[in-house]
Protein backbone atom coordinates (compact mmCIF):
# COMPACT_ATOMS: atom_id res chain seq x y z
CA UNK A 1 0.00 0.00 0.00
CA UNK A 2 2.92 2.23 0.58
CA UNK A 3 4.10 2.17 -2.62
CA UNK A 4 1.48 2.51 -4.23
CA UNK A 5 0.42 5.88 -2.18
CA UNK A 6 3.95 6.86 -3.24
CA UNK A 7 3.54 6.34 -6.83
CA UNK A 8 0.34 8.04 -6.77
CA UNK A 9 2.12 11.01 -4.76
CA UNK A 10 5.11 10.81 -7.67
CA UNK A 11 1.96 11.25 -10.43
CA UNK A 12 1.24 14.63 -8.82
CA UNK A 13 4.34 16.09 -8.80
CA UNK A 14 5.27 15.25 -12.27
CA UNK A 15 1.49 16.69 -12.85
CA UNK A 16 2.48 19.91 -11.00
CA UNK A 17 5.70 20.20 -12.95
CA UNK A 18 3.82 20.54 -16.28
CA UNK A 19 3.46 24.39 -17.64
CA UNK A 20 -0.10 23.70 -19.20
CA UNK A 21 0.48 27.64 -20.89
CA UNK A 22 3.08 26.15 -23.30
CA UNK A 23 0.33 24.06 -24.64
CA UNK A 24 -1.99 26.64 -26.42
CA UNK A 25 0.05 30.47 -26.09
CA UNK A 26 -2.41 32.76 -25.45
CA UNK A 27 -1.61 35.29 -28.57
CA UNK A 28 -1.21 38.61 -26.30
CA UNK A 29 2.04 36.04 -25.39
CA UNK A 30 3.51 35.64 -28.99
CA UNK A 31 4.99 38.89 -29.07
CA UNK A 32 2.65 40.08 -32.61
CA UNK A 33 1.06 43.07 -33.60
CA UNK A 34 -0.68 42.48 -36.35
CA UNK A 35 -3.49 40.06 -37.08
CA UNK A 36 -4.19 39.85 -33.43
CA UNK A 37 -8.70 39.07 -34.38
CA UNK A 38 -7.12 36.36 -36.96
CA UNK A 39 -5.24 34.77 -34.13
CA UNK A 40 -7.50 34.92 -30.73
CA UNK A 41 -10.13 33.23 -33.54
CA UNK A 42 -7.17 30.17 -34.43
CA UNK A 43 -6.61 29.86 -30.93
CA UNK A 44 -10.21 29.52 -29.90
CA UNK A 45 -10.57 27.11 -32.82
CA UNK A 46 -7.67 25.15 -31.54
CA UNK A 47 -8.74 24.64 -28.19
CA UNK A 48 -12.63 24.09 -28.58
CA UNK A 49 -12.83 22.13 -31.96
CA UNK A 50 -9.91 19.98 -31.93
CA UNK A 51 -10.67 19.06 -28.47
CA UNK A 52 -13.40 17.77 -29.21
CA UNK A 53 -12.11 14.68 -29.80
CA UNK A 54 -8.77 14.69 -28.24
CA UNK A 55 -6.81 16.73 -26.07
CA UNK A 56 -5.56 19.75 -27.20
CA UNK A 57 -1.92 19.09 -28.59
CA UNK A 58 1.21 21.23 -27.25
CA UNK A 59 1.63 22.90 -30.53
CA UNK A 60 5.21 23.01 -30.09
CA UNK A 61 5.72 19.40 -30.02
CA UNK A 62 5.52 18.74 -33.44
CA UNK A 63 7.92 20.67 -36.32
CA UNK A 64 6.20 22.89 -38.69
CA UNK A 65 6.51 20.77 -41.59
CA UNK A 66 4.46 18.30 -40.11
CA UNK A 67 1.87 20.39 -39.38
CA UNK A 68 2.00 21.91 -42.78
CA UNK A 69 2.21 18.92 -44.52
CA UNK A 70 0.01 16.45 -42.37
CA UNK A 71 -1.42 17.76 -39.31
CA UNK A 72 -3.39 20.60 -40.52
CA UNK A 73 -4.69 19.46 -43.70
CA UNK A 74 -6.02 15.95 -41.89
CA UNK A 75 -7.35 17.51 -38.63
CA UNK A 76 -9.32 20.22 -41.40
CA UNK A 77 -11.06 17.45 -42.85
CA UNK A 78 -11.70 15.70 -40.08
CA UNK A 79 -13.07 18.38 -38.42
CA UNK A 80 -15.09 19.84 -41.26
CA UNK A 81 -13.55 23.57 -40.65
CA UNK A 82 -14.69 26.12 -43.01
CA UNK A 83 -11.92 28.00 -45.25
CA UNK A 84 -12.10 30.84 -42.92
CA UNK A 85 -11.46 28.73 -40.07
CA UNK A 86 -8.98 26.88 -41.40
CA UNK A 87 -7.39 30.29 -42.56
CA UNK A 88 -7.46 31.22 -38.79
CA UNK A 89 -6.53 27.77 -37.22
CA UNK A 90 -3.15 27.82 -39.33
CA UNK A 91 -2.08 30.99 -38.90
CA UNK A 92 -2.28 30.29 -35.42
CA UNK A 93 -0.56 27.20 -35.02
CA UNK A 94 2.19 28.73 -37.70
CA UNK A 95 2.22 32.07 -35.18
CA UNK A 96 3.30 30.04 -32.35
CA UNK A 97 5.70 27.49 -34.18
CA UNK A 98 7.77 30.85 -35.47
CA UNK A 99 7.23 32.64 -32.22
CA UNK A 100 9.11 29.84 -30.60
CA UNK A 101 12.01 29.67 -32.74
CA UNK A 102 12.75 33.32 -32.17
CA UNK B 1 -12.48 -21.81 -16.75
CA UNK B 2 -11.47 -23.70 -19.89
CA UNK B 3 -14.91 -23.47 -21.23
CA UNK B 4 -15.42 -19.94 -19.84
CA UNK B 5 -12.44 -19.07 -21.93
CA UNK B 6 -13.96 -21.10 -24.86
CA UNK B 7 -17.43 -19.25 -24.73
CA UNK B 8 -15.60 -15.85 -24.65
CA UNK B 9 -13.59 -16.53 -27.60
CA UNK B 10 -16.58 -17.57 -30.01
CA UNK B 11 -18.47 -14.80 -28.64
CA UNK B 12 -15.68 -12.46 -29.19
CA UNK B 13 -14.85 -13.49 -32.71
CA UNK B 14 -18.42 -13.25 -33.84
CA UNK B 15 -18.70 -9.91 -32.66
CA UNK B 16 -15.34 -8.70 -34.44
CA UNK B 17 -15.81 -10.59 -37.48
CA UNK B 18 -19.85 -8.76 -37.55
CA UNK B 19 -18.49 -5.90 -36.99
CA UNK B 20 -15.39 -5.78 -39.71
CA UNK B 21 -17.71 -6.63 -41.89
CA UNK B 22 -19.93 -3.42 -40.83
CA UNK B 23 -17.76 -1.20 -40.24
CA UNK B 24 -17.71 1.70 -42.59
CA UNK B 25 -13.37 2.19 -43.18
CA UNK B 26 -13.16 5.95 -42.98
CA UNK B 27 -15.65 6.76 -39.35
CA UNK B 28 -13.38 8.36 -36.42
CA UNK B 29 -13.48 6.68 -33.02
CA UNK B 30 -14.28 8.18 -29.79
CA UNK B 31 -12.19 6.40 -27.72
CA UNK B 32 -12.31 5.92 -24.05
CA UNK B 33 -8.77 5.73 -22.14
CA UNK B 34 -9.84 3.80 -19.13
CA UNK B 35 -12.27 1.27 -18.87
CA UNK B 36 -13.52 1.62 -15.69
CA UNK B 37 -14.06 5.30 -15.64
CA UNK B 38 -16.18 8.13 -18.19
CA UNK B 39 -14.40 11.40 -19.54
CA UNK B 40 -16.17 14.18 -19.93
CA UNK B 41 -15.74 14.51 -23.86
CA UNK B 42 -18.71 13.21 -25.87
CA UNK B 43 -19.46 12.40 -28.90
CA UNK B 44 -19.91 14.55 -31.92
CA UNK B 45 -23.81 15.27 -33.60
CA UNK B 46 -24.84 12.53 -35.31
CA UNK B 47 -22.13 9.82 -34.36
CA UNK B 48 -23.12 6.53 -33.81
CA UNK B 49 -20.86 4.05 -32.12
CA UNK B 50 -20.71 -0.03 -31.07
CA UNK B 51 -19.16 -0.82 -27.97
CA UNK B 52 -18.33 -4.12 -26.20
CA UNK B 53 -18.10 -4.49 -22.86
CA UNK B 54 -16.46 -7.90 -21.44
CA UNK B 55 -15.35 -8.16 -17.48
CA UNK B 56 -13.64 -10.94 -15.94
CA UNK B 57 -13.71 -11.14 -12.43
CA UNK B 58 -11.87 -13.79 -9.96
CA UNK B 59 -10.02 -15.07 -7.67
CA UNK B 60 -12.81 -14.42 -4.51
CA UNK B 61 -11.38 -15.57 -1.11
CA UNK B 62 -15.15 -16.75 0.63
CA UNK B 63 -15.69 -19.25 -3.20
CA UNK B 64 -12.33 -20.24 -4.31
CA UNK B 65 -14.31 -21.50 -7.54
CA UNK B 66 -15.66 -18.25 -8.21
CA UNK B 67 -15.19 -16.69 -11.83
CA UNK B 68 -17.66 -14.11 -13.70
CA UNK B 69 -17.72 -13.12 -17.26
CA UNK B 70 -20.03 -10.08 -17.82
CA UNK B 71 -20.81 -8.54 -21.68
CA UNK B 72 -22.24 -5.64 -22.45
CA UNK B 73 -23.57 -4.87 -26.08
CA UNK B 74 -23.68 -0.80 -25.81
CA UNK B 75 -24.80 1.55 -29.24
CA UNK B 76 -23.81 5.29 -28.54
CA UNK B 77 -25.58 8.49 -30.66
CA UNK B 78 -24.49 11.85 -30.41
CA UNK B 79 -27.60 13.35 -30.31
CA UNK B 80 -25.91 16.93 -29.94
CA UNK B 81 -22.40 18.22 -29.64
CA UNK B 82 -23.15 18.04 -25.99
CA UNK B 83 -26.03 15.45 -25.26
CA UNK B 84 -25.32 11.75 -25.84
CA UNK B 85 -27.15 8.53 -25.32
CA UNK B 86 -26.54 4.90 -25.11
CA UNK B 87 -28.47 1.63 -25.36
CA UNK B 88 -27.21 -1.24 -23.91
CA UNK B 89 -28.83 -3.88 -25.85
CA UNK B 90 -27.81 -7.19 -23.73
CA UNK B 91 -26.15 -7.39 -20.80
CA UNK B 92 -25.67 -11.26 -20.23
CA UNK B 93 -23.18 -13.45 -17.64
CA UNK B 94 -21.29 -16.27 -17.45
CA UNK B 95 -21.36 -17.28 -13.88
CA UNK B 96 -19.13 -19.87 -11.62
CA UNK B 97 -19.46 -20.58 -7.86
CA UNK B 98 -19.16 -23.57 -5.94
CA UNK B 99 -22.52 -24.29 -6.03
CA UNK B 100 -23.77 -23.65 -9.37
CA UNK B 101 -22.32 -22.62 -13.21
CA UNK B 102 -25.02 -20.65 -15.39
CA UNK B 103 -25.75 -18.17 -18.35
CA UNK B 104 -28.09 -16.04 -17.87
CA UNK B 105 -29.66 -12.40 -19.15
CA UNK B 106 -29.31 -9.87 -16.78
CA UNK B 107 -30.68 -6.38 -17.77
CA UNK B 108 -31.30 -3.68 -20.53
CA UNK B 109 -29.88 -0.07 -19.74
CA UNK B 110 -30.23 3.33 -21.38
CA UNK B 111 -27.62 5.95 -20.25
CA UNK B 112 -27.79 9.52 -21.03
CA UNK B 113 -24.38 12.24 -20.58
CA UNK B 114 -24.66 16.12 -20.73
CA UNK B 115 -21.66 17.77 -21.00
CA UNK B 116 -21.93 20.90 -18.94
CA UNK B 117 -18.24 21.92 -19.69
CA UNK B 118 -15.97 20.86 -22.29
CA UNK B 119 -12.08 19.66 -20.97
CA UNK B 120 -9.14 22.08 -22.83
CA UNK B 121 -6.39 23.65 -21.52
CA UNK B 122 -8.21 27.03 -20.35
CA UNK B 123 -10.98 24.58 -18.49
CA UNK B 124 -11.85 22.11 -16.46
CA UNK B 125 -14.09 19.88 -17.96
CA UNK B 126 -17.64 18.78 -16.36
CA UNK B 127 -20.45 16.08 -17.41
CA UNK B 128 -23.47 14.32 -15.68
CA UNK B 129 -23.94 11.11 -15.96
CA UNK B 130 -27.55 8.75 -15.71
CA UNK B 131 -28.24 5.38 -16.33
CA UNK B 132 -31.70 3.45 -15.96
CA UNK B 133 -30.91 -0.63 -15.55
CA UNK B 134 -34.05 -3.36 -15.90
CA UNK B 135 -33.90 -6.82 -15.94
CA UNK B 136 -35.65 -9.99 -14.47
CA UNK B 137 -36.05 -8.99 -10.76
CA UNK B 138 -33.58 -5.83 -10.86
CA UNK B 139 -33.96 -2.55 -11.06
CA UNK B 140 -30.74 0.24 -10.81
CA UNK B 141 -30.86 4.01 -11.09
CA UNK B 142 -27.03 5.24 -11.39
CA UNK B 143 -25.99 8.88 -11.24
CA UNK B 144 -22.26 9.95 -12.11
CA UNK B 145 -20.02 13.23 -11.76
CA UNK B 146 -17.88 13.60 -14.19
CA UNK B 147 -14.65 15.43 -13.94
CA UNK B 148 -11.78 16.20 -16.48
CA UNK B 149 -8.35 17.91 -16.35
CA UNK B 150 -6.50 18.08 -19.31
CA UNK B 151 -2.70 19.16 -18.80
CA UNK B 152 -0.94 18.46 -22.43
CA UNK B 153 -0.34 14.69 -22.63
CA UNK B 154 -1.47 13.85 -18.76
CA UNK B 155 -5.07 14.01 -17.94
CA UNK B 156 -7.14 14.05 -14.90
CA UNK B 157 -10.18 12.18 -14.28
CA UNK B 158 -12.54 11.91 -10.75
CA UNK B 159 -15.63 10.49 -11.72
CA UNK B 160 -18.30 10.12 -8.33
CA UNK B 161 -20.64 7.93 -8.31
CA UNK B 162 -24.00 7.46 -6.81
CA UNK B 163 -26.19 3.66 -7.47
CA UNK B 164 -29.57 2.66 -5.99
CA UNK B 165 -30.12 -1.00 -6.60
CA UNK B 166 -33.51 -2.87 -5.87
CA UNK B 167 -33.73 -6.86 -6.17
CA UNK B 168 -36.07 -9.56 -6.13
CA UNK B 169 -39.61 -10.79 -6.77
CA UNK B 170 -41.07 -7.96 -5.06
CA UNK B 171 -37.93 -5.63 -6.05
CA UNK B 172 -37.88 -5.19 -1.81
CA UNK B 173 -33.82 -5.95 -1.48
CA UNK B 174 -32.68 -2.80 -2.28
CA UNK B 175 -28.83 -1.10 -1.70
CA UNK B 176 -26.46 1.41 -2.35
CA UNK B 177 -23.09 2.30 -3.30
CA UNK B 178 -20.87 5.01 -3.55
CA UNK B 179 -17.68 4.87 -5.57
CA UNK B 180 -14.88 7.51 -5.92
CA UNK B 181 -12.90 6.67 -9.02
CA UNK B 182 -9.48 8.45 -10.22
CA UNK B 183 -7.29 8.37 -12.90
CA UNK B 184 -4.60 9.69 -13.96
CA UNK B 185 -3.63 8.99 -18.36
CA UNK B 186 -0.62 9.62 -20.18
CA UNK B 187 -0.78 9.93 -23.74
CA UNK B 188 3.23 9.08 -25.18
CA UNK B 189 1.79 9.43 -28.54
CA UNK B 190 -1.85 10.74 -29.98
CA UNK B 191 -3.08 7.20 -30.27
CA UNK B 192 -2.00 5.63 -27.19
CA UNK B 193 -2.93 6.12 -23.58
CA UNK B 194 -1.94 5.09 -20.45
CA UNK B 195 -3.16 4.95 -16.96
CA UNK B 196 -3.95 4.52 -13.46
CA UNK B 197 -6.94 4.50 -11.76
CA UNK B 198 -7.77 4.06 -8.34
CA UNK B 199 -11.34 3.03 -7.07
CA UNK B 200 -13.02 3.39 -3.74
CA UNK B 201 -15.93 1.57 -3.23
CA UNK B 202 -18.94 1.60 -0.25
CA UNK B 203 -21.51 -0.68 -0.30
CA UNK B 204 -25.03 0.21 2.07
CA UNK B 205 -27.00 -2.89 2.11
CA UNK B 206 -30.80 -1.69 3.02
CA UNK B 207 -29.49 1.66 3.35
CA UNK B 208 -29.00 1.31 6.40
CA UNK B 209 -25.15 0.83 7.34
CA UNK B 210 -22.14 1.03 5.78
CA UNK B 211 -20.82 -2.15 4.06
CA UNK B 212 -17.25 -2.92 3.67
CA UNK B 213 -15.11 -0.49 1.65
CA UNK B 214 -12.99 -1.91 -1.01
CA UNK B 215 -10.12 -0.40 -3.12
CA UNK B 216 -9.11 -1.52 -6.40
CA UNK B 217 -6.13 0.02 -8.19
CA UNK B 218 -5.08 -1.30 -11.53
CA UNK B 219 -3.02 0.44 -14.92
CA UNK B 220 -4.91 0.58 -18.22
CA UNK B 221 -3.65 0.80 -21.74
CA UNK B 222 -6.18 1.84 -24.78
CA UNK B 223 -4.69 2.40 -28.58
CA UNK B 224 -7.23 4.04 -31.14
CA UNK B 225 -7.07 4.03 -34.93
CA UNK B 226 -9.41 5.25 -37.45
CA UNK B 227 -12.78 4.21 -36.98
CA UNK B 228 -12.59 1.60 -34.12
CA UNK B 229 -10.50 1.91 -30.44
CA UNK B 230 -9.64 -0.66 -27.84
CA UNK B 231 -8.87 -0.38 -24.30
CA UNK B 232 -7.65 -2.75 -21.76
CA UNK B 233 -7.30 -2.50 -17.84
CA UNK B 234 -6.95 -5.10 -15.00
CA UNK B 235 -7.73 -4.41 -11.27
CA UNK B 236 -6.29 -5.39 -8.35
CA UNK B 237 -7.98 -5.52 -4.50
CA UNK B 238 -5.86 -3.59 -2.35
CA UNK B 239 -8.15 -3.99 0.91
CA UNK B 240 -9.02 -7.92 2.12
CA UNK B 241 -12.84 -7.86 1.32
CA UNK B 242 -13.51 -11.43 0.84
CA UNK B 243 -16.72 -11.72 -0.65
CA UNK B 244 -15.42 -9.38 -3.47
CA UNK B 245 -12.86 -10.60 -6.13
CA UNK B 246 -9.75 -9.69 -6.08
CA UNK B 247 -9.21 -9.20 -9.89
CA UNK B 248 -11.11 -7.59 -12.25
CA UNK B 249 -9.99 -7.20 -15.68
CA UNK B 250 -12.59 -5.10 -18.30
CA UNK B 251 -12.13 -4.74 -22.24
CA UNK B 252 -13.50 -2.54 -24.11
CA UNK B 253 -13.70 -1.91 -27.93
CA UNK B 254 -15.72 0.57 -29.90
CA UNK B 255 -16.41 0.94 -33.40
CA UNK B 256 -18.12 4.03 -35.12
CA UNK B 257 -20.33 4.08 -37.74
Amino acid sequence: MDKILITICLCFVFIGCMDVTKVAPKVDTLGLQQNIALLEQGRDIYINRCTKCHNAVRITRYPIKQWQDKILPEMILESRLSPAQSKAVTAYVLAVLLSNQK
Amino acid sequence: MQKGIRIIFRYLLSVVLLLIVLSPKDAFATSRSTPWLYETRTMIKGEVEYEQWITWKTNKKSDSRFEEFRFRHEIEWGVTDEFQLAFYVADWRHKRTSSEEHTYFHDIAVEAIYQLQAPNPDQMGVALYGEVRYGSEFFELEGKLLFELELDQVNLLYNFVIEAEWEGQDFDEDKGKIENAFAVTYQPTPSTTLGLQVIWEVEFPDWSEQGDDVVYIGPSISTQSDGWWIAVSPLFQVTNVDSEPDLQVRLLFGIDF
